[in-house]
This record gives structure tokens, sequence and C-alpha cells, in this order.
């Protein structure tokens, strides 16, 4: 206790030194706290940013791979890309089980006819469903591998194999899109497509039920309730019911669209369905495909890209391992995994370069800091040399000598810190509330567009009643969007019901920060005080003393 | 046996010439001894091994039956033996009060009033409290020997080691530190060890060791 005494005693007894010490102590405190406060902020921003947006994963068909596999083995190439591999939803099932993923979602795509309602046509062809006959057919001229014929409109073929031979793909007039989640509609995320009246069927919906055009619906007379009724291309007496619950618009419809021969290739006739339900059709066509014709008298209902699976991982680190999963689960060598991680990476980086920008100017002033204030104790042990052997020469042991030195630059630390911390942290925090602020906005703004896109006014708009607000632990204030319902649509930005968005500078000297600033000031302490430290255990009280005399 | 007992002491700083050789003196407790020599003899080489500011490797220093060099030194120092140097070691950013404390606080011994029991220590050797409490440059050079002898006396050892005490004060302060020292000896039962050239304080202590002839001279 003694020590601690004498230790203030001299603090005060020599003003002048420690004021030179505490001064450089403070400009320390001040740097590191606004480096510290940068870097929490910006780790912050990286750690939400991380919770927010996900790392997605495709796989594609790698039609380069086949080719050259066909010429490797000897095949004709276009053959070759007749039989193409296909992803079915059972195989996305069974590689959404990867430990590696958080989520997954997947597309249908499928032309269809309907009974009752007409398509968007203004190419001038007659619209009705079209016939492609298939590449291997055994009778096929050799001059020519596709054969396009456009049927009338009757109302569908009900035998094509009367008038084919070989495998023939039959198109509808609708395009029909069946989504597993509205992650996946990435049109009204990004705001191409939006909700004009209704509003976009639920997650998780599994009914028969449909967003069409706003093109589409006037040109049938149809509204939100009205009814479609799709019919099976190979079978017209197999018609399956779906309810419009929506009417959107598609921005991005022009005239390029209409270039199309086939009205399904047209935007104005893509309707939106659920996965499911659209599932439920393509098995039916296919089932009919299959007892229908065998060997090269097959007909089948063309599956436009078929099944396109999005996979979401849990980890950006883990997606060479998730590649290995798949092949392990038996992926087609033709398929490659592709992903958003470089997208990812790149939009880290400049929040990245800040945090090493900080880090950098943290310990170039640790070091600086470190040094002159070595320098400043070499020069005070010096000074106190013959205290120290009158001290040791009444019998004051050495490590307590030592340990008086360390408590002088201690307390003169910890005072200079605190002064230091209240006025880095003055500085730090406009600039961290700057970049938080900003984030939040942004993510907001993001938030409402991606709402308005799916027709869902007021959801989620400024001065929410159900916004619930808060305070962390260390005293920021945070405001959490319930999402409800549209967690779905949310969690493709990453925008998750559980997300807090610090909104006040609060949270940024934090203490977190206070503890790395109390570490730095005991590092700094006894780093500067060791060459002390090692002075004093080196003195000899005779040599100190006798020297004086 | 006495408090202190110095048997065949050698000593040298470069390891030939030896500034103490074979060294056999005897101290007790009461009584006041005198260490005479030339200058060179080994008086205050003698002073720093006894107060175990320096170590020695032949012969032994016993305190109490026990070798010095085989027991806490700090502990001795701070507890066993007071040392007078001969200009004082007072740390001048300290008053004369202040000094005293400390050397409490190292002796770290349980004394409930501290300040109180430095200040009855420093009215022994003539200090009062107006002096106790001014910086030790503010006093004099007999106040500073007065001051240095209580930060000795502060602990209670069983010896007090004065080198030249009286080498910087005139002859009347020298009389009344003198008589310190006897009054330490015959009424505190203190062993007292003056390193002196003076003969008015060989003259007025019980014991003088004369260095050169390794022998008691009176």
């Amino acid at each position: 206790m003694y020590v601690v005494k004498n230790a203030w005693k001299s603090i005060v007894r020599s003003k002048g030194r420690n004021i030179l010490i505490g001064i450089v102590v403070v400009l320390i405190a001040v740097s590191s706290c606004v480096a510290l406060a940068i870097r929490s902020s910006a780790d912050k921003v990286v750690e939400n940013f991380k919770e927010t947006n996900d790392i997605t994963a495709t796989v594609r068909l790698d039609r380069m791979a086949m080719m050259r596999d066909a010429q490797t083995r000897g095949a004709d190439i276009r053959e070759a890309l007749v039989d193409i591999p296909t992803l079915t939803i059972e195989e996305i099932k069974k590689y959404g089980t990867s430990k590696y993923l958080k989520d997954y979602y997947y597309t249908i795509e499928a032309t269809l006819d309907a009974k009752d309602i007409e398509p968007v046509d203004i190419s001038g062809w007659i619209s009705g469903p079209a016939i492609i006959r298939g590449f291997n057919n055994p009778d096929r001229n050799q001059g020519g591998n596709q054969e396009g014929t456009q049927g009338g409109n009757q109302g569908g073929i009900r035998n094509p194999f009367r008038d084919f031979q070989g495998p023939v793909i039959m198109f509808g007039n609708f395009r029909v899109r069946g989504y597993s989640s509205t992650s996946a509609m990435t049109e009204f995320v990004n705001g191409t497509c939006k909700i004009t009246e209704g509003s976009m069927f639920e997650d998780g919906e599994t009914g028969n039920v449909c967003v069409i055009t706003d093109e589409l619906a006037k040109l049938n007379d149809l509204t939100v309730g009205s009814k479609i009724t799709f019919t099976n291309l190979l079978d017209e007496t197999k018609t399956y019911e779906f309810t419009v619950v929506g009417i959107y618009t598609d921005t991005s419809s022009g005239g390029d669209s209409r270039m199309f021969q086939n009205p399904f290739s047209d935007s104005a006739n893509t309707i939106i369905t659920n996965a499911d339900a659209l599932y439920n059709i393509v098995r039916e066509a296919q089932e009919l495909s299959e007892s229908s014709g065998s060997g090269g008298n097959r007909a089948f209902t063309n599956l436009i890209n078929q099944v396109t699976p999005t996979f979401i991982l849990k980890d950006p680190d883990s997606v060479d391992a998730f590649r290995e999963d798949l092949e392990k689960m038996g992926l087609n060598q033709y398929f490659t995994l592709e992903t958003n991680l470089d997208a990812f990476k790149e939009s880290l980086r400049p929040i990245n370069n800040l945090t090493s920008f900080a880090t950098t100017f943290l310990l170039l002033v640790l070091a600086i800091g470190s040094v002159i204030l070595i320098v400043i104790n070499f020069i005070n042990i010096r000074e106190r040399k013959y205290e120290i052997g009158v001290l040791r020469a009444i019998g004051m042991k050495k490590h307590k000598v030592a340990l008086q030195f360390v408590s002088e630059l201690f307390i003169v630390t910890f005072i200079a810190f605190i002064v230091g911390s209240a006025i880095g942290s003055a500085a730090s925090v406009p600039t961290a509330n700057f970049m938080l602020k900003n984030q939040f906005n942004a993510r907001q703004e993001q938030q409402q567009r991606i709402n308005r896109n799916f027709g869902r006014f007021g959801e989620f708009g400024d001065n929410r009643p159900d916004v619930r607000s808060g305070s962390g632990i260390f005293g920021p204030r945070f405001e959490r969007p319930a999402f409800g319902r549209f967690q779905g649509i949310n969690e493709f930005f990453g925008l998750r019901s559980g997300a807090n968005y610090i909104t006040q500078i609060n949270a940024v000297i934090n203490a977190e920060v206070i503890a790395q600033m109390a570490l730095i000031g005991i590092l700094l302490v006894l780093f500067s005080s060791s060459v002390a430290i090692i002075f004093i255990l080196r003195f000899e009280p005779l040599k100190i003393l006798s020297n004086r005399s | 046996m006495g408090i202190l007992t110095i048997e065949h002491l050698s000593y040298s700083y470069d390891g030939r010439k030896k500034v103490l050789d074979d060294i056999n003196l005897e101290f007790e407790k009461g009584k006041t001894y005198a260490i005479i020599g030339k200058s060179g003899a080994g008086k205050t080489t003698l002073l720093s091994l006894i107060s175990g500011l320096a170590s020695y490797k032949e012969g032994r220093i016993l305190y109490d039956g026990k070798d010095i060099s085989k027991i806490d030194k700090e502990k001795y120092r701070s507890r066993n033996i007071g040392v007078i140097f001969q200009n004082f070691n007072l740390l001048p950013h300290l008053t004369a009060l202040e000094n005293v404390i400390l050397s409490l606080d190292v002796s770290e011994l349980k004394i409930k009033d501290k300040k109180k029991h430095a200040l009855e220590i420093l009215g022994k050797v003539g200090l009062d409290e107006e002096k106790a409490k001014r910086r030790i440059l503010k006093l004099s050079g007999g106040e500073q020997q007065r001051v240095a002898i209580a930060r000795a006396l502060s602990y209670d050892p069983d010896i007090i080691l004065a080198d030249e005490p009286t080498g910087n004060l005139d002859r009347e302060t020298a009389q009344q530190v003198m008589e310190i020292f006897k009054t330490l000896a015959r009424d505190y039962n203190k062993c007292v060890i003056i390193v002196t050239h003076s003969p008015m304080v060989s003259q007025s202590v019980d014991v003088v060791y004369s260095l050169q002839k390794d022998e008691k001279i009176q």
C-alpha cells in the first residue's frame, strides 16, 4: 500500500514530468480511441453485412465441358447437347440437406396452354402450341437438325406421334414460373416487376394461385380473384384451375420480347405461381410423356431451364466444402457451382480497407508512443537513480521499488487514458455515426423499395407503429423491423426479422473498445516501464550512493 | 556471544589487493564502538559489508549468530540494523517526518500510528514537529544528521551503524550527536558502531577498533 502512496506523492512532486507523460499518453489514447472506434464500427458494419447478406450458389450446366467431352469421345457435339442432364427437385432437396447450407430455394419454368384466356400476341403469328422435332429422330434429314411447325389455334394437339417421328418438344402459349420462395423472385426484389393490384402469394403457399401481368389481365378482363384454367399439352382433358391473386407490371417488357416467334417468349404471357403447384402439373406431363410413347416416339412439354436451385451458404468460407459435398451427393460432372462470393468480397473491400487503415494507424501510434514513453521513463529513472539507491539502502526490495515506478506510470496513464478516451470518443463518434447512419438509411431505403415492388405499401415504412426500439448492452439505440410474414423476401437481401439496425453512435465506444483501451494502457505501461524495471533490477544501491558521495 | 561477530573477514574489490584482510571483531549491545583507520583502510567497506550493502566471499559476519549472507538482506537492513550514512542519504523531496515514515513503511512493522511514532523519534533526537514537517533541504546539516539518526532508530534495530556521523558537523553539534549515540547504547541497549576519523568520537565511545592493527585499542 505504501508503494502506491509513495507513487502518488512522487507524481504530485514531479508535476512537470508527469504532465509531459500525461500529454503523450493522452495523444496515444485519443488516437487509439479513434482507431478502435473506427475498427469497431467497421467490424459492426462487416458483421451486419455478413449477417444480412448471403453467399448464394447455384449449379449450372457447363455446356463447354459437355462439348469437350463429346469431342473427346468422337461423338456429334450437337447430339450430345440434346441429352442435357437436368436437375430434379428431389436432387435439389437432397443437396439442400448439406450442413454448409442455411437455406435453399428453386424455380421451375414450363410452358402451358390455358383454356379460357388468350395470350398477348402481337407478333402476327397464329398462337397455338409449338412443336419442335428433336435431334434423335432416326429418320431425320441429315441436312437439317430442327424443324419448327406452328400449329393452329385449335387448342392443342392431342396426338403428336401421329404426325411426327422421333421425340417432340411441345410449347404452350404461356410461360409459367414456379418459385419455391419469394426470395427467388429477383425481378420483384430488384424492382423490375411490381405488383399493381392484389399482392404476391406468401412463402409456403402450395395452392393453385398465380400472379399475372397487367397486359394479360387487361386483354382477358382478368382481375384479382379471376380463374385461369391451364391444360396439359399432352392431354387437354387434364385441366388445372388457378386463382389470380395479384397483377403485376413488368417494366422491362419492351419490343425485344415481341421479336420471338412464340407467345410464351413474350414477358406479358409470363404467369407466376408457386413451385409446388407447377411441379404437380409438370410431373403429370412427364408421366403422360413416359406412358404415351417409347424410344424415338415420345413427346414431352418443354421445361425451359427446368429447375434452377439457389443455395444459401452459412459461411463464405464453406464454398469449397459445399462443392465437395455436392460431388459426394452425386452432382453430375457437367454441372458447376457458381457463387456470388467474389461480389460479396468486393462489397466488403472498402470497409476492410478502412479497418486495415485504422489498424495500421493504431499500431503506428502505439509504436511511436511507446518509444516516446520509453525514452521519458529512461530519463526519469536516470534522474531518480539516487532515490532508488536510498530506497534500496533502507531495505526496500527491488520489486517494490520497481512496483512503485510502474505504479506512478500506471496512475498517470490511467488518468491520461480516461481524458484521452473522452476526447477520442467525442472525436470518433460523429465519424462512426455518419458511417452507420448511411448504412442504415441505405438498407432502409432498400427494404422499402422491395416492399413497394411487392405491393406491400406501408408494411415497413418510416414511423412504422410496430418497429420495436430498444437499447443494446452498451446503450446503442437500434430498430428492429418486425417483418412478420414477409421474412422470405426480406431474407433475400438479408433483411432478417432478427436484424438489429444501429441508428445511434453509443455502440461505437462499447465495452469491447474500453477493454481494448484498457489492455493498450496496461501494455503501454508495462512495455514503457520495462526499461525502467530492468535498470532498477540492475542498480546496486552501494554503487549509486558511492557515486553520489 | 555479541550481537554482531565478524570472523576472518577478507574483502577485495578487484580480487587481488585485499582491502580487508582476516578481520575478527565482536560487537555487543549496550555499547558504543568506533572503527578507526587511515583513509583506504577499509572502514566504509566494512560498514557496507556489515550493513549488507556489499557481499563478502571470505569469512563471516554473524548477526545474532546468523550469517548475514544467508538471510534476507533487505529485511535485515530494514529491521535489524540502522545505517546512518556520512551524507545522510535522505530523500530531499520528502519532509523529515516523511523520511522517517518511509523507513517505517519499508520495515513493514505493524505500528498503529506511524506519524505519531515518527514524531516521537524525531523529538528524541531533538527535532520538534515544526522542523519535522520541513523538507530535508530546509534543514541544517546537523538537523539532517538527526533526521538520519531518527530514520535509523525508527524501526528499533539492535545495531546502529554510523559512517562519519560528525564529519560534516561543527564541534557542538557533533557532541550533541555523540550524546544521542551514547544514550541509545546506554538507555536503549543498542549496539552503536561508528566509523570515524574523529578523535573526539573515538574518545567518547566504549570500544575502539583499529583496522590497521585489527585490534581493540581501548
